[in-house]
C-alpha cells in the first residue's frame, strides 16, 4: 500500500539524479505528440462538421422547397384568391406581430422549441389577450391569501 | 486538586502543539479567507482548509490506521528484532513524518527505541524491526554502535502503522525477508479512523476518474466541436507540464517525480491526483495540494500574464459567433474522442472513459437521472472526500519542508508557462488564420474548467464591455481537460507507473 505521507528516504528517493540525455527528448516528443493528436482531433472534428452543416444545409433547402409546393398548393386551393390576400389574416389580429424586432424573438423562440430542423415562420398570430391575463394571474399567485 | 489539574492538562491536546502546526493554522486562515470572503473556489479550498485544520490537531480517529499484517518494506535480513508477542504499540497523537533509517535517527533515541521504551515523538513499542537491505551498490555505509549492537547506516527502520497489541512477531535475527513479506501482526477493536478509509479513494485512484464523471456531465463541447481549432490552444497550453517538467529534472527529481510534478500546470486537479499517485506517490500530497490551491488562484495568476502578453487591440477582439452543434454532432464526437484517445494512451483511460462517459450521459438527452446525478450529487459527495483527504495531508512536519515548497514554486511557474504558451499560440493562429481569435481565451488552454474561461471573459470585457468571450473561451477550456489527460498517459506510458 502506498503512504499517502512521504518520509525523508522517499523523499531522498524522489529527488534522485535526473536522467538529462532523456530529458529533452521526452519534453521535444510529449509536446508534439499532444499536439498531434489533438490537431488530428481537429481535423476529423472538422471533418463531421462540415458533413453535418452540409446536411443541415440540404435538409433547409429540402424544407424550402416544401414549404413553396405547400404555399402554392394553398394559393391554388383558395381559387382566385391571391398571395397578397393572406396577410389579411394576420391583419386581422396584432399590428404588433409586424414589429421586426417582435418577429425575430418569435422566430428564436420557435427555433428553441424545433430545433436544428428546417423550418420558417409563415404566419403569427396573436392569441388574443392572454398574456395580459397570465400577467395577472402571475401576479394574483405571487401573493399568499390568508 | 493540583495533580488533578495536571493530569487534565497532560490529558489535554495543547502539549502536542508546536511552532509547525501554528505556522499550518496561519496557512489555514488565508485559505479560509481565500474562499470564504474573496470566492476563490471556495466548494475546493474550504475542505481542503478546513482538513488542514484537523491535519493540525491532535485529532483520534481521524487518520488512524488499522492494526494489520506488518510488512517487509524490502527484501534484506532483519537484523534487529524489537516486537514481542502480547506488547503493546501506542503513537503519538499527532501523526509525523518517520525517520527510516539507522543513519537518519538520533542514537540516544535509537537507544531508546531498541529497548522498547517510549519517545514522545515517536510513541512506544512502534519501533518494529530493523532491516538491512540488499545494497544497490557497492558502497560501503557508516558503521553506527547503538547499544553495543553494530548498524549500518543504511539500515531501515520498521515502525508500527498503527496502535494496537503484537500478536504474532514471525522473524528473527539474522533471517532474511523479502519484500512485502509478513513479518508480524499487530490487533486491535479500533479498526482506523474515518480518513484513512476516505483517502483509499485517492490511494486506489477511484476518486480522480469519478469526478471526471461528473466533469463530463457538466461539460458543454458544442463551443469546442463548432471550432475544433481550439483543441490546438488546449494543446499548446500542455508546454506548461512539459516546461515544469524540464525545470524539475534540473532541480535533480527524478522523471517519474517530474512528470506528476509538472502536470500541476495542466490545472486539473483530479489528473494531477492520478499520476502523482501512479508515478510518484511520495509526493501526492504536496502535488495535490499544489493543483487545487493553484486552480483555485486562476484569477490571480493568470490575469497579469494575460495583460502582459497582449495588446489592447488584440484583448478588444470580437469573435464570430458559435453554429449550434446538434446532439447526434455531440455524440459522434464523444465517441471518436473516446476511442482515438484511449487507442493511443491506453494509461489515460479511466481519466478519457469516464469523462467521455459522462459526457455521453449529458448529450444523449434520455439518461436525465443518471446525468442529475453525475452533476450533482456524485461530484458533490466525491469533491468533499478529495478535498478535505487533501487537505488532511498538510501537517506541519509534512508541508513545511524544502522539497513541498519546490513543488509550489513549479507548481506556478507550470501554470503561468501554461497560461502564456496558450496565448502565444492564439497570437501564431492569428498570422494565419484571416477569422481571427481573440488571444485571451488562449489562457483558458489550462483545464481549470470553468474557471479559467470565466477569466478570459472578465479580461475581455475589460477591454471591451460588449464582447463575450465566455463561450469562445469554453473551446479551449475543455480541450485543456483531453489535452492534459493525454499528457497523464503519455508520462504513464514513459515512465511506467507500476502498481
Amino acid at each position: 500500500m502506498y503512504e499517502l505521507f512521504p518520509s525523508p528516504i522517499h523523499l531522498a528517493q524522489a529527488a534522485a539524479l535526473p536522467d538529462a540525455p532523456s530529458t529533452v527528448s521526452v519534453v521535444v516528443v510529449g509536446f508534439l505528440f499532444v499536439i498531434l493528436v489533438l490537431a488530428l482531433l481537429a481535423a476529423v472534428t472538422s471533418a463531421i462538421g462540415a458533413f453535418f452543416i452540409k446536411s443541415a444545409a440540404r435538409d433547409a433547402a429540402k424544407a424550402a422547397v416544401a414549404a413553396e409546393k405547400a404555399a402554392e398548393a394553398s394559393a391554388r386551393a383558395a381559387g382566385h384568391a391571391t398571395l397578397a390576400d393572406a396577410p389579411a389574416v394576420s391583419r386581422q389580429t396584432d399590428a404588433d406581430a409586424e414589429d421586426p424586432a417582435l418577429l425575430a424573438v418569435i422566430a428564436a423562440a420557435v427555433h428553441m422549441v424545433i430545433g436544428d430542423r428546417a423550418h420558417r415562420v409563415i404566419s403569427v398570430r396573436s392569441a388574443g389577450p392572454g398574456w395580459a391575463q397570465e400577467g395577472r394571474r402571475q401576479i394574483f399567485s405571487s401573493h399568499r391569501m390568508r | 486538586m493540583t495533580e488533578l489539574l495536571q493530569q487534565l492538562y497532560s490529558n489535554t491536546g495543547f502539549g502536542y502543539i508546536d511552532w509547525r502546526m501554528l505556522v499550518m493554522w496561519a496557512v489555514v486562515v488565508v485559505l479560509l479567507y481565500l474562499a470564504v470572503y474573496k470566492k476563490f473556489e471556495p466548494l475546493l479550498l474550504v475542505p481542503i482548509a478546513f482538513g488542514a485544520i484537523l491535519a493540525n490537531l491532535p485529532t483520534q480517529g481521524i487518520v488512524n490506521k488499522p492494526a494489520s499484517l506488518v510488512r517487509s518494506p524490502d527484501s534484506g535480513q532483519i537484523v534487529s528484532v524489537i516486537a514481542e508477542a502480547g506488547k503493546s504499540v501506542y503513537l503519538p497523537a499527532v501523526e509525523r513524518v518517520l525517520p527510516m533509517t539507522v543513519g537518519a535517527i538520533e542514537p540516544e533515541l535509537l537507544g531508546t527505541l531498541l529497548q522498547g521504551g517510549a519517545v514522545p515523538k515517536y510513541g512506544e513499542g512502534s519501533l518494529l524491526y530493523v532491516l538491512r537491505p540488499i545494497p544497490a551498490d557497492s558502497s560501503v555505509p557508516e558503521s553506527i554502535t547503538v547499544n553495543q549492537q553494530s548498524f549500518q547506516s543504511t539500515d531501515q527502520l520498521i515502525w508500527a502503522e498503527a496502535e494496537g497489541r503484537i500478536v504474532d512477531s514471525a522473524v528473527s535475527v539474522g533471517q532474511s525477508v523479502v519484500k512485502g513479506q509478513s513479518i508480524g501482526e499487530l490487533h486491535s477493536d479500533h479498526t482506523g479512523g474515518l480518513f484513512y478509509y476516505i483517502q483509499m479513494g485517492i490511494l486506489l485512484e477511484i476518486f480522480p476518474p469519478l469526478i471526471f464523471l461528473g466533469v463530463g456531465a457538466l461539460t458543454d463541447f458544442g463551443p469546442l466541436i463548432a471550432n475544433p481549432r481550439m483543441l490546438l490552444l488546449g494543446a499548446a497550453a500542455q508546454f506548461g507540464v512539459f516546461g515544469t517538467f524540464l525545470g524539475a529534472q534540473l532541480l535533480g527529481f527524478s522523471s517519474q517525480a517530474s512528470g506528476a510534478i509538472g502536470i500541476i500546470g495542466g490545472a486539473d486537479g483530479p489528473t494531477s491526483i492520478f499520476l502523482a499517485n501512479a508515478l510518484a506517490p511520495e509526493l501526492l500530497a504536496p502535488i495535490a495540494v499544489a493543483a487545487y490551491s493553484y486552480m483555485a488562484l486562476v484569477p490571480v495568476i493568470q490575469p497579469p500574464i494575460m495583460r502582459a502578453l497582449t495588446t489592447k487591440e488584440e484583448r478588444k477582439i470580437r469573435m464570430k459567433s458559435l453554429r449550434p452543434v446538434g446532439r447526434l454532432e455531440k455524440l459522434v464526437f464523444g465517441v471518436i474522442v473516446t476511442v482515438a484517445c484511449i487507442l493511443l494512451v491506453p494509461p489515460a483511460s479511466p481519466l478519457i472513459g469516464m469523462l467521455m462517459l459522462g459526457n455521453f450521459l449529458r448529450e444523449c438527452k434520455v439518461t436525465e437521472r443518471l446525468n442529475k446525478s453525475a452533476q450533482n450529487e456524485l461530484i458533490n459527495i466525491i469533491t468533499i472526500f478529495l478535498g478535505v483527504s487533501v487537505g488532511i495531508t498538510m501537517t506541519g512536519d509534512r508541508f513545511l519542508r524544502g522539497e513541498t515548497l519546490g513543488i509550489l514554486v513549479l507548481g506556478v511557474a507550470a501554470f503561468a508557462l501554461a497560461t502564456a504558451s496558450g496565448i502565444l499560440m492564439a497570437k501564431l493562429m492569428n498570422v494565419f488564420s484571416k477569422n481571427k481569435i481573440n488571444p485571451l481565451i488562449g489562457s483558458a488552454g489550462v483545464s481549470a474548467v470553468p474557471m479559467a474561461a470565466r477569466v478570459s471573459q472578465v479580461e475581455g470585457q475589460k477591454a471591451d464591455p460588449g464582447n463575450f468571450l465566455l463561450m469562445h473561451a469554453m473551446g479551449p477550456n475543455v480541450a485543456g481537460v483531453i489535452g492534459t489527460a493525454l499528457v497523464a498517459g503519455f508520462f504513464l506510458t514513459m515512465f511506467g507507473g507500476v502498481h
